[in-house]
C-alpha cells in the first residue's frame, strides 16, 4: 500500500470511530 | 403458559410446512430436470413452490373456495407427500452447516452464535406473540385484515371498500393459504423464514466477493440493523421483499456462472414475485431486468442472446404480474390501481382521495434536492424519524473506506444495484423498510471493501473487527424493545388476549363494540387508521374516512338517499365511529340512529329500520 493509501486508510477509520462514538453516545445518554 | 405453548406449536407447524412445500418442489424438480445444475434448482424449487401456494389460493379466492378445510386438506396433502424429502433436506442441511461451521474460525464461530441469538430473540419475543401493532400498525391495518376479510366471506370478491384488496397480492396469497388454517402466526412464521433466509443469500452473494470472514461479518452486522430486525418478528411484508430480491439476484449470479436457464427462470420468477407483491413493486423487477442484462451485454454476451434472456425474464415477470392487473383492472377499470389515477381513473378513487395517498407516501423522508441527497447518509443516520426506521451507525462510519478501498470493478453489479435502487427509493417515498434492498446489497460492497483493505493493511482484521463487534453487540441492546414484551410475556405465562388487551390501540374500545352488538352485528366502521382492524370483533365495513378506503362507503361522496340505501341493501346493523371523523354528519343524516353507548375515543350507533 503506498503512502496516500496508508493515510487514507486511517482516515477513514477515524471517521468510522467517531461516528460509532457519537452514535451510540448519543444513544446511552437516551437511555441513561 | 397454555397460550405461549400453543403459539410455539403453531409457529414451529407452519415452519415445517412451508419447508415441506418447498422440498417437495424441489423434488418434483429432481425428476423434471434432473440434469439442471443443483443449488439453481434448489433455488427454482422455492419458487415453484410459493408460486404454486399463491397461484391455487387466488384461484380458490376467485372460485370461492376460500375455507378452512380445504387449506388444510391441501396442507396435509403437501406434509405427506413431502415428508421423506423434507426430512432428507433437513439431514443435508444440518450436515452442510456443521462441516462448514466446523471450518469456520473461532471469529466466525463467535458471529454464528451472535446471529443464532439475535434470531432466537426475534423468534422466541416477536413471531411467537400475537402481533398488536406498533411496528407491525400496517399488519393489523392491511397484511392480516385482507387474509381475515377472504377467509370470512370464503371468496375474493365483494371488498368495495378497500383500496389494497386491488393491488397485486402474491404474498397475501400465500398468507391466506396459511391463514386459514393456523392464523396470524402462520404470517409471522413466513417472515420470520424469509428474514433467515435473506441472511443466508446475503451470505452466499457476498462469498461471492469476499474472502472468509468477511461475508459472515457483513450478515452478522446487517442482521443487527435496526431496521431489519424491528420487521423480522412482525407480520410486515418487506423482508419478503427483501428475500425474493436477493433470490433474484443469487439467481442471476449462478446464471452468469453457468446455472443454465434453471438460474434463469429462478431469477426471473423471483423478481416476478416481487412485481406481484405491491402496487408499486413492478418497477424493481423491470429495474433489476434492466441492471443484469445490461451486466450480460457489457460482459460481452451476444447481443440476441441477452436480447431473448431478456424478453424471457420479463414474460416470466409479467405472467406472474398480470393475472393481478387484469383483477384491479375489472373491478377499477385500472390496471395499476390506484397509480396512474390521471390516465386509467379508477372506480373507488377520486382526485382528492389519491392526493391524500400520494401525501402519505411523500410525507416520509428530507426532500429531493441536491442538498438533500449528499446529507441522506448523515440523515438516516443521525435524524432518522423522517424515514421511520433506524438504520444505525455501520453504513455512515465506514462509508469513506467504501469510497476509497472498494474494488469497485469487482463489485459492479451489486454496486449499479445498490446505486440504482437507491436513486429510485430516492426520488420515491423515502421509508427505510423500502430501504432494505439496496441497504443489503451495500453490505456485499463493504465485505468485498473490507477483504480488500485487509489485503493491504493486515492490522485491518483486527481493527476493522472490533468496530464491527461492537456493532453487533451494541444492536442486540438497541433492538430490545422489539423482543422485550414478547419474551417478558412468554415468560410471565400470561395469556394472549390478556397480552393484546395491554398493547392493542383501543382495546377498550373493541370490548366495548363486542358487549353492546349481537355477533350478527355487521358494523360501518368511521376511522382514518384504525390499527386496531384486524381484532375488529364484528363483521365491517370500512367507510370513506380511511386511509385505505375506496369512495365506496363514503356518505361524502353520494346523495343523503342513495347512501341510506345502500346502508339498508349493504345489511349495516350498526356504526362505530372515531368521534373526530370529518363529515360524520352525513353518516348519521342517511339513517335514524340510535346511540348505544360511547367511550372518550368511539360512539356506538345501532340502525333503526324506519
Amino acid at each position: 500500500m503506498r503512502k496516500g493509501h496508508v493515510a487514507l486508510f486511517w482516515s477513514s477509520i477515524t471517521w468510522a470511530v467517531a461516528i460509532f462514538v457519537k452514535y451510540y453516545a448519543a444513544l446511552l445518554a437516551k437511555h441513561l | 403458559m397454555r397460550d405461549s405453548f400453543l403459539n410455539g406449536l403453531n409457529v414451529f407447524l407452519s415452519a415445517v410446512a412451508l419447508l415441506t412445500a418447498g422440498s417437495l418442489a424441489h423434488r418434483a424438480l429432481e425428476r423434471l430436470i434432473p440434469d439442471a445444475e443443483p443449488e439453481s434448482r434448489r433455488l427454482l424449487s422455492w419458487l415453484v413452490a410459493a408460486v404454486a401456494i399463491a397461484m391455487g389460493t387466488l384461484g380458490l379466492g376467485i372460485a370461492g373456495g376460500v375455507y378452512s378445510g380445504v387449506f388444510l386438506t391441501l396442507w396435509m396433502g403437501i406434509l405427506a407427500a413431502g415428508a421423506a424429502p423434507f426430512i432428507r433436506d433437513l439431514r443435508r442441511w444440518v450436515g452442510a452447516s456443521t462441516s462448514w461451521l466446523r471450518a469456520g474460525s473461532l471469529v466466525e464461530k463467535g458471529l454464528v452464535a451472535a446471529i443464532v441469538l439475535r434470531a432466537a430473540l426475534i423468534l422466541l419475543g416477536g413471531t411467537l406473540q400475537m402481533p398488536y401493532g406498533g411496528s407491525e400498525s400496517d399488519a393489523l391495518h392491511y397484511h392480516l385484515v385482507l387474509p381475515r376479510m377472504y377467509l370470512a366471506q370464503h371468496s375474493m370478491a365483494n371488498l368495495e371498500w378497500s383500496i389494497p384488496d386491488k393491488y397485486p397480492l402474491f404474498f397475501h396469497m400465500i398468507f391466506l393459504a396459511g391463514f386459514a388454517v393456523t392464523g396470524p402466526l402462520f404470517v409471522k412464521t413466513f417472515v420470520f423464514l424469509a428474514h433467515v433466509g435473506s441472511l443466508i443469500l446475503l451470505y452466499r452473494i457476498a462469498f461471492r466477493y469476499a474472502e472468509r470472514p468477511w461475508p459472515l461479518w457483513a450478515v452478522a452486522v446487517f442482521g443487527g440493523v435496526p431496521a431489519i430486525v424491528i420487521q423480522a418478528g412482525t407480520a410486515m411484508i418487506d423482508t419478503l421483499t427483501l428475500f425474493f430480491l436477493l433470490l433474484s439476484l443469487e439467481g442471476f449470479l449462478r446464471y452468469q456462472r453457468g446455472g443454465g436457464l434453471t438460474a434463469l427462470a429462478a431469477s426471473a420468477l423471483s423478481a416476478g414475485v416481487v412485481g406481484a407483491s405491491r402496487a408499486f413493486t413492478i418497477a424493481y423487477a423491470i429495474l433489476l431486468a434492466g441492471i443484469f442484462f445490461l451486466a450480460r451485454w457489457r460482459e460481452g454476451a451476444n447481443p440476441s442472446s441477452v436480447l431473448r434472456e431478456a424478453v424471457l425474464f420479463l414474460s416470466a415477470v409479467f405472467a406472474l404480474y398480470v393475472p393481478w392487473a387484469v383483477r384491479a383492472w375489472i373491478k377499477t377499470g385500472n390496471p395499476v390501481f390506484p397509480l396512474g389515477y390521471r390516465w386509467f381513473g379508477g372506480a373507488g378513487l377520486e382526485a382528492g382521495r389519491v392526493a391524500g395517498l400520494e401525501s402519505v407516501a411523500s410525507s416520509y423522508g428530507v426532500g429531493k434536492g441536491l442538498v438533500a441527497a449528499l446529507m441522506l447518509p448523515w440523515n438516516l443516520t443521525f435524524h432518522f424519524q423522517p424515514f421511520d426506521y433506524p438504520v444505525g451507525p455501520v453504513f455512515l462510519a465506514f462509508l469513506p473506506l467504501l469510497m476509497f478501498f472498494c474494488p469497485w470493478k469487482k463489485v459492479a453489479l451489486p454496486a449499479s444495484i445498490a446505486a440504482m435502487f437507491g436513486l429510485l427509493w430516492f426520488a420515491g417515498s423515502q421509508q427505510t423498510r423500502y430501504l432494505y434492498f439496496p441497504l443489503a446489497v451495500s453490505f456485499i460492497l463493504f465485505a468485498a471493501t473490507m477483504d480488500a483493505a485487509s489485503r493491504q493493511v493486515r492490522a485491518v482484521r483486527v481493527v476493522i473487527g472490533a468496530l464491527l463487534a461492537v456493532s453487533v453487540g451494541v444492536s442486540f441492546v438497541q433492538a430490545r424493545g422489539q423482543y422485550k414484551a414478547g419474551l417478558t410475556r412468554l415468560f410471565s405465562g400470561e395469556s394472549n388476549a390478556s397480552y393484546l388487551g395491554r398493547y392493542v390501540r383501543h382495546a377498550e374500545s373493541l370490548a366495548m363494540v363486542r358487549t353492546y352488538t349481537p355477533e350478527t352485528a355487521r358494523i360501518l366502521l368511521l376511522d382514518g387508521y384504525p390499527e386496531y382492524l384486524f381484532y375488529f370483533p364484528r363483521a365491517f365495513v370500512q367507510g370513506g374516512a380511511g386511509v385505505l378506503t375506496t369512495t365506496w362507503w363514503d356518505a361524502r361522496q353520494q346523495s343523503r338517499a342513495s347512501f341510506s340505501a345502500k346502508l339498508i341493501g349493504g345489511g349495516i346493523t350498526h356504526l362505530c365511529a372515531d368521534k373526530s371523523t370529518p363529515g360524520l354528519d352525513l353518516y348519521l343524516a342517511a339513517g335514524h340512529w340510535t346511540l348505544i353507548t360511547e367511550d372518550k375515543n368511539y360512539a356506538l350507533y345501532r340502525l333503526e329500520p324506519r
